[in-house]
């Protein structure tokens, strides 16, 4: 894995159907406001019709040195070429390491320590973890700040702190040890995604270079295999 | 009095000092505009098959083939060009004659046949030149904004400049031939009596002592060449500068014409990288072809007098958008050429510079009215794409490639775009189609009928591919069509079959909105079925699924042969297989939609359908064929408010109006949609009678006179035949239909 957060800030994206904004929509209005990464969250595609948007939200992360994370389909994010893909606890995070080719990022949800351990050795180069509750992610645990800060001391690969991520809270997840923060209806549902964006990213840049208790320690973690 | 010898010396003094300042300002700028558009962007493709360029350069340039469509300034034109080539023998020989009284061109000796012919064009053409200057100066005082505002084709142009060249050009002429009429005076003009307004001059000076002469010659010499150096020298700053980069621009413009397919700057998704710009967000970015566009403008009009935009009141004219352009990349041509541009958009420190303002303007706004843009928000947005500037511009400007590129640029680098757009490109990635009718719901326009639907392969035995499109499966009165034209095929004894749910939006909005990622993703994945299933031809009712199908997707390895239904129904017309009859005795005007006029020369096969139903009396309207004018709806602009003067539909459908007709007829279902509700917004405002004018698309006049059963529902555009009509979300309608 890399010592450094692979990202930062990441977009999550929403679906038209459910009443959000288009995938392309909120992924180019992030990338145009900075994002590092933009996760491609499409629950109930089939990969097929997935594909060839993800290889399209590709392209347009490659432009501007983003990373794309695939939601939930490892298989797609390995044959378009995306950054990664993200998996959650239902799937099995070595038969996704094993769909990637071995540049490919992997992102595995956690919640507790024995799940922050089994991601590891499944070879997640980072880790998501719900901090706030969020109608989203309703059955998710959401671990709190503290929890967070547990979590971050005894995880060798960066935390990705998601659910509830605003603005507001952003620094505060940094601060308890997060690597980077993954946004949904911060930039999905604001009203302009791409000044939306502009803020975060403007507000992670300044938490990661004022906070050396937070994004700063990842860094500073020893590499592992 | 002086002696002739210093005369001489006077002469070839100021003769020289005359020349030398006008070579010096004329190469300090010649320098500038080859340096600066060496400094653009490749354009590999427009250096490619020469042969056919200098065919075309000879059709356009020598022959003046475009410019003479607009008869009177056209002939004018070709006359002052054709004069203008002659004149530079005159020029020539009045240069020699600074050094040598008896000079004459090499190859053109003295009393020689070709000198003779020479001097004959020489007077000929320079007598032709003042009718040309009092018929183009009528043109510019009876078409002067001063007296018709906006529709003044010259609204906006340097106007000044339009006179500076007749009164240049007047100057030229004058002292020419006082030159000429010396010359024989002289006893020393090389072409005899075949020069006959000049032989005849030279009667006024006779009997003049030989050095007065001279004094006369030395004056007018160095008068004709200050006119001369001091218009080339405002020919290189201003819009005259046409007449010497025009050659460029017509010899590197798009074949057969810019329009149809659209040539925007290539956009290869699997070679992106950080350094990758989408479509232009600096004037730098744009391709060495564009920035001629700008060198040529003439600022004639012409494209203005044309554009839906500008003639409906929006603040978009094709000539103000090159205009502004060009004004703005000589603004920043220094800091181009210097590398200062490229420092500063990479955020470096430039220094202080007397051009900073240039350099921080925005090229498109984000939202209208900003003073800093150089091209306004409303401005860029008000485009349909129609291609009327393209069309009419005879100085080959590709209008409509320069807007699709900022649009991208806009589009998918800054995600700017009027908002309600955002509906159609969810849809498109949702559910396939712009209306977000999805994939199941497909079919029902079919519904009641059998409609052979393609599962895995098509049936080597099955003529054509029947590509509904998305509004001829959602769109309400494009469904009627679509059944129209499947059982018109089906009385024809056309086999054909369609794709059903397989079907997606061709990307043709998404692509013209500057939203070229969905585009691409639409087309391959069209593509990808097309060919798995084994299309070869395909039958649309829909120009803009046409033109995408049949001139855009061969860049995505789909190559068919696509025809539109108005095509195919004539010819099985023609053949017999179709036979229309009623007792119609209605007036029809046809509407020529632009994707399938302007962008794919369909002009007669429609016509020829609406003829055929026997008792139509055809009536055209002023605009038409490809002076036609736009129903609104393209360019995306079917999925974008209008609230900008008036609305491009109204506009059009008054016209129909005015032909008073019973049928106005499209071949589009964009059309249909835009003129219907017009028509529907002409019978609320009492212009009209409820069910005087009816609107459809052609299809149906035959579908009247061919199908059974027709009767009961054939008589409205709104007729409701298809069940189970899909209606979608309302705030997911067309904008354009609000």
């Amino acid at each position: 894995m890399s010592a450094s957060a692979p990202f930062r800030l990441c977009a999550v994206t929403t679906d038209a159907a459910a009443g959000g904004r288009g995938h392309t929509e909120v992924a180019l209005a992030a990338l145009a406001g900075g994002v590092d990464a933009v996760q491609l969250r499409a629950p109930g595609w089939p990969a097929e019709d997935l594909r060839p948007l993800a290889a399209v939200l590709t392209a347009a992360c490659a432009r501007t040195g983003a990373a794309l994370i695939v939601n939930d389909h490892p298989e797609v994010a390995a044959a378009v070429g995306a950054a990664g893909a993200h998996v959650g606890q239902d799937d099995d995070p070595f038969a996704a390491r094993a769909r990637l080719s071995p540049g490919q990022i992997l992102g595995v949800s956690a919640g507790d320590l024995d799940e922050v351990e089994a991601a590891v050795a499944a070879g997640a180069d980072y880790l998501g973890v719900t901090v706030w509750p969020t109608a989203t992610k309703a059955e998710a645990s959401a671990v709190g700040v503290e929890g967070l800060g547990r979590l971050s001391a005894a995880s060798p690969v960066p935390l990705v702190a998601i659910g509830g991520v605003s603005a507001a809270t952003a620094p505060t997840a940094l601060a308890a040890g997060a690597a980077g923060v993954a946004v949904v209806s911060a930039i999905a549902g604001a009203p302009d995604p791409v000044a939306a964006a502009r803020e975060l990213r403007a507000i992670v840049d300044r938490a990661c270079a004022e906070d050396p208790g937070g994004a700063a320690t990842t860094s500073e973690l020893p590499p592992t295999g | 009095m002086p002696d002739i010898e210093t005369v001489d010396v006077v002469r070839i003094a100021l003769g020289l000092a005359a020349l030398g300042v006008a070579a010096f300002f004329a190469v300090a700028r010649i320098r500038f505009l080859a340096r600066l558009v060496l400094a653009a962007q490749p354009m590999p493709e427009r250096t490619q098959r020469l042969g056919r360029r200098v065919r075309y350069l000879v059709q356009h340039v020598l022959a003046q083939q475009k410019i003479l469509k607009w008869t009177a300034p056209g002939i004018l034109h070709a006359l002052i060009f054709w004069a203008f080539l002659v004149s530079q023998t005159k020029s020539l020989e009045a240069i020699g004659e600074i050094f040598d009284p008896a000079f004459s061109l090499p190859g053109f000796p003295a009393g020689a046949t070709q000198t003779g012919v020479l001097g004959f064009l020489q007077d000929f053409f320079g007598l032709v030149v003042l009718v040309t200057i009092a018929g183009f100066a009528i043109i510019r005082l009876s078409q002067h904004p001063r007296r018709s505002g906006r529709s003044s084709r010259f609204a906006g142009s340097n106007l000044l400049q339009g006179w500076y060249v007749l009164i240049a050009e007047f100057g030229l002429l004058y002292t020419a031939f006082v030159l000429r009429g010396v010359r024989e005076a002289k006893g020393v003009l090389p072409h005899g009596d075949a020069a006959f307004f000049s032989t005849w001059l030279g009667g006024l000076f006779d009997g003049l002592d030989p050095v007065t002469l001279d004094v006369l010659t030395t004056a007018f010499l160095v008068a004709h060449i200050g006119v001369l150096g001091g218009f080339l020298v405002f020919t290189l700053h201003s819009k005259h500068l046409h007449i010497l980069t025009n050659v460029f621009n017509v010899f590197f413009a798009r074949h057969p014409k810019a329009l149809g397919k659209l040539e925007s700057q290539t956009i290869d998704l699997e070679e992106m990288d950080e350094d990758t710009v989408l479509g232009v967000g600096k004037v730098e970015d744009f391709g060495f072809k564009r920035f001629l566009d700008m060198y040529s403008c003439t600022e004639c009009g012409r494209c203005q007098s044309q554009c839906p935009a500008w003639n409906t009141g929006k603040p978009l004219n094709p000539k103000l958008l090159i205009m502004d352009l060009r004004d703005h990349l000589y603004a920043k041509g220094d800091a181009i050429l210097d590398g200062s541009a490229a420092a500063h958009a990479r955020g470096e420190d430039v220094g202080e510079r007397a051009d900073v303002d240039v350099l921080n303007a925005m090229l498109v706004g984000d939202e209208p009215g900003q003073p800093d843009a150089v091209i306004d928000y409303d401005v860029l947005w008000s485009c349909t794409t129609c291609g009327a500037c393209v069309e009419e511009c005879p100085v080959d400007i590709e209008h409509v490639d320069a807007i699709v590129d900022l649009r991208r640029y806009k589009a998918m680098m800054e995600s700017s775009f009027p908002p309600e757009a955002g509906a159609m490109l969810r849809n498109i990635e949702n559910s396939g189609d712009p209306w977000g009718g999805g994939a199941p719901k497909r079919l029902d326009w079919a519904e009641g009928l059998d409609v052979p639907v393609v599962e895995d392969r098509l049936d080597p035995a099955t003529e054509y591919l029947f590509w509904v499109g998305c509004a001829g499966a959602f769109d309400d009165r494009a469904k009627k069509v679509t059944r129209n034209v499947a059982q018109l095929l089906d009385a024809a004894g056309v086999t054909y079959a369609v794709l059903g749910p397989q079907e997606s939006c061709t990307g043709d909005s998404a692509r013209r909105l500057g939203m070229e990622y969905l585009f691409q993703m639409m087309a391959e994945q069209n593509v990808e079925i097309l060919n798995q299933i084994g299309a070869t031809k395909i039958v649309t009712t829909c120009p803009h699924c046409l033109n995408t199908l049949a001139n855009e997707y061969p860049d995505f390895g789909g190559h068919f042969e696509v025809v539109h239904h108005s095509q195919l129904l004539s010819q099985l017309i023609a053949e017999g297989r179709l036979a229309p009859h009623t007792d119609l005795d209605q007036t029809i005007t046809y509407h020529d939609p632009c994707y399938l006029g302007r962008h794919n020369e369909v002009y007669d096969a429609p016509r020829a359908a609406i003829d055929a139903v026997a008792g139509t009396q055809p009536v055209e309207m002023p605009r038409s064929r490809n002076h036609s004018f736009c129903c609104g709806a393209g360019g995306a602009r079917m999925w974008m408010e209008e609230d900008i003067g008036k609305r491009v539909n109204h506009d059009r459908i008054d016209e129909a109006i005015g032909t008073e007709p019973d049928v106005v007829c499209t071949a589009c279902p964009f059309c249909t949609v835009m003129l219907d509700d017009a028509a529907g917004d002409r019978v609320s405002d009492g212009t009209i009678g409820e069910g005087q004018v009816r609107v459809v698309d052609f299809s149906q006049l035959l579908a009247d006179a061919v199908l059974p059963h027709q009767g009961e529902d054939g008589q409205g555009g709104n007729g409701h035949r298809a069940a189970d009509e899909h209606s979608g979300d309302p705030t997911d309608a067309p904008a354009g239909q609000q």
